[in-house]
């Protein structure tokens, strides 16, 4: 694909994590390009439990705090639960 | 100071059971030829065929569309087992010549190392049965999978009695189990009128043959002696809706797109417009595919008629490029089988001509946008997902899910502006073709469909991609393979951290050090 047209930012890979990095920038006014090899996410993003969302992460407040708005700002049900299945541990009485 | 990621997998998967010479995939004419080509020629063979597939799977179309329309004889799998290899008299012919036959065995996957795959201690595929799985490793690989059916939607298509050509062909010829009596085929080509024949001379009746062309599109002498054994075959008209009951199938109307329609009894309806090649194991492999609508749609890329792009990988027969129908096409299987195992081992061959070119494509869109015209948005495409053709023109959220104000803006238009549609990503968005029978009734009408409504060039929807298993087999079976011990020892958590099992509301309070507590302080699974 040939275009001419330029952008302030070029995002490469479209997984979750550039998708996200370019709707901030856009929604924040900025011109955004993503680039991807293939379908945007399609690779670890489609089956990845997620690193960046465990509570070890510097990122694990901010994905706490924007998971649950994500269906609103999206426009699209993302089937987000608060509690995710829990593994061999005790349930509260 | 070399650094070696102390959970990465290279060297530590254990080797397979075994190893063969030569490992063939499908007994069908192409596979059964190469097998018995091969043992000619001295090598140490393994012929290896998923029929007879287990009810279960026969239930979820798999690997064929049956249509529910086979009868209970193919619940008694040992019996069917003794039907399959006296379907296929070259099978005897092989087993005298010292080849291995594994029927009932299913090729969930093919693995070699490639970009992105450095593990494997040599080329394996992985098979199974009912009870377990495992990998047999392989020098060559003859890839002779056979072509799938092409399914259609239309009113009343989701019952049972709407089946695939080769579904039929297989109830019919292979398992002797085909509970139909009256069948309307759809489709006027080679396969349909093949498809006639074969249920003719089973004694059935073929109570017409419908094309939505307005001519007939197969041989013409071959229509001729159906229209001389009194099958009618109507052109310019389709199905408009099959009606039935519990058991299914009890009619259906017929008539121009726009009508009148008028009503036949039958009980089967045999959607017989197109097959698509079995190419999903030579996808996992990472061989080459081409979109070449002359050899039947997504095809291997063949090197001298017989080998793929990858070294040590054949196909033949209509897995390599539908080979035709009939006796030609037999004929022709077996010969590129033939020149597989030859090639397999080194030995000169004779190319093989390809089949006469047909555009299955340009076919199967107008039948689709024939189908397209009859009937309402409120069709199902995708009967495992239950996805709608206007679900699927919309772009819609799965059934299950709200469908926020915002969703309604959004179609396939909107979506198309940004490039051509891609069906991976439709699929991610709407659940099409993410059923329990790996869209084997879908896969292909869901690319059409997109074409149609998007006006894109036909063929130019990417291939959707397979995935091991490519059967929908049980994960009891899957699951219960040797694990070597060094693999074992990587299985304790991501990236080494070892709370991770904790629940984020007991993060930071007492419960904290009782999930520790439990779960014996390394986290170790």
């Amino acid at each position: 694909m040939t275009s001419s047209k330029g952008a302030s930012v070029v995002i490469v890979g479209g997984g979750v994590t550039g998708l996200s990095a370019g709707w901030q920038l856009a929604r924040a006014g900025c011109d955004v390009v993503v680039v991807d090899k293939g379908v945007v996410g399609y690779e670890a993003s489609s089956r990845n439990g997620g690193g960046a969302s465990h509570y070890h992460s510097p990122l694990f407040a901010e994905e706490q705090r924007l998971w649950p708005q994500m269906d609103e700002l999206l426009g699209y049900p993302t089937e987000y639960r608060r509690e995710r299945s829990s593994w061999r541990s005790p349930r509260p009485s | 100071m070399t650094l070696v990621d102390p959970h990465a997998l290279n060297g530590k998967l254990p080797r397979p059971e075994r190893t063969v010479e030569v490992l063939v995939i499908g007994a069908g004419p192409a596979g059964t030829a190469a097998a018995i080509a091969a043992a000619r020629l001295g090598a140490q063979v393994l012929l290896v065929d998923e029929n007879p597939v287990s009810a279960g799977l026969m239930g979820l179309d798999t690997p064929l569309y049956f249509g529910g329309r086979m009868t209970s004889a193919v619940q008694r799998q040992s019996r069917m087992i003794e039907q399959v290899f006296a379907a296929n008299p070259d099978l005897e012919t092989a087993m005298e010549l010292g080849v291995e036959i594994a029927l009932g065995t299913y090729a969930w996957g093919a693995f070699v190392n490639g970009p992105g795959v450095g593990t494997l201690p040599e080329p394996v595929v992985g098979l199974a049965d009912e009870e377990r799985a495992w990998l047999v490793g392989f020098k060559s690989l003859i890839l002779a999978t056979g072509a799938r059916d092409i399914a259609l939607s239309f009113p009343g298509w989701d019952q049972p009695g709407v089946m695939g050509a080769n579904g039929l062909a297989a109830l019919l010829d292979r398992y002797d189990a085909f509970a139909g009596r009256r069948i309307v085929i759809l489709g006027s080509g080679d396969l349909a009128l093949d498809t006639a024949r074969r249920a003719l001379a089973r004694g059935l009746d073929v109570v017409a043959i419908i094309e939505a062309l307005d001519t007939i599109q197969g041989a013409p002498d071959r229509a001729k002696d159906l229209q001389n054994q009194g099958v009618e075959i109507l052109t310019g008209q389709v199905i408009h809706r099959a009606l039935g009951g519990l058991d299914g199938v009890e009619k259906v109307e017929i008539g121009p797109v726009s009508g009148p329609t008028r009503t036949l009894d039958c009980d089967t309806v045999c959607q017989a417009i197109g097959l698509a090649p079995a190419i999903e194991l030579l996808n996992i492999l990472g061989g080459s595919l081409t979109m070449d609508p002359g050899r039947g749609g997504h095809v291997p890329v063949l090197v001298d008629t017989v080998k793929t792009s990858l070294v040590h990988v054949y196909v033949s027969g209509d897995s390599a490029g539908l080979a035709g129908c009939g006796e030609a096409g037999v004929a022709r299987a077996a010969a590129q089988g033939e020149a597989a195992a030859r090639a397999a081992l080194g030995e000169a061959y004779d190319p093989v001509a390809p089949a006469p070119a047909v555009d299955a494509i340009a076919y199967q869109l107008a039948w689709t946008r024939a189908l397209m015209s009859v009937g309402s948005d409120e069709i199902m495409v995708c009967q495992c997902e239950e996805v709608t053709r206007g679900d699927l023109l919309g772009v819609q959220p799965p059934r299950y899910l709200d469908r926020p104000e915002r969703m309604a803006a959004r179609d396939l238009n909107s979506l198309t502006a940004d490039g051509p549609a891609n069906q991976d990503q439709i699929k991610r968005l709407t659940r099409a073709c993410m059923g329990a029978c790996q869209a084997r009734r879908c896969r292909e009408q869901v690319a059409l469909i997109l074409t149609a409504a998007t006006q894109a060039p036909a063929g130019s929807i990417p291939l959707a991609g397979f995935r091991a298993p490519v059967r929908p087999l049980p994960l009891k079976v899957l699951a219960d393979w040797n694990e070597a011990a060094e693999m074992g020892a990587g299985w304790d958590v991501w990236f080494g951290i070892p709370e991770q099992w904790i629940p984020y509301r007991d993060i930071g309070t007492e419960r904290e050090a009782m999930h520790i507590a439990i779960l014996g302080g390394d986290m170790h699974l």
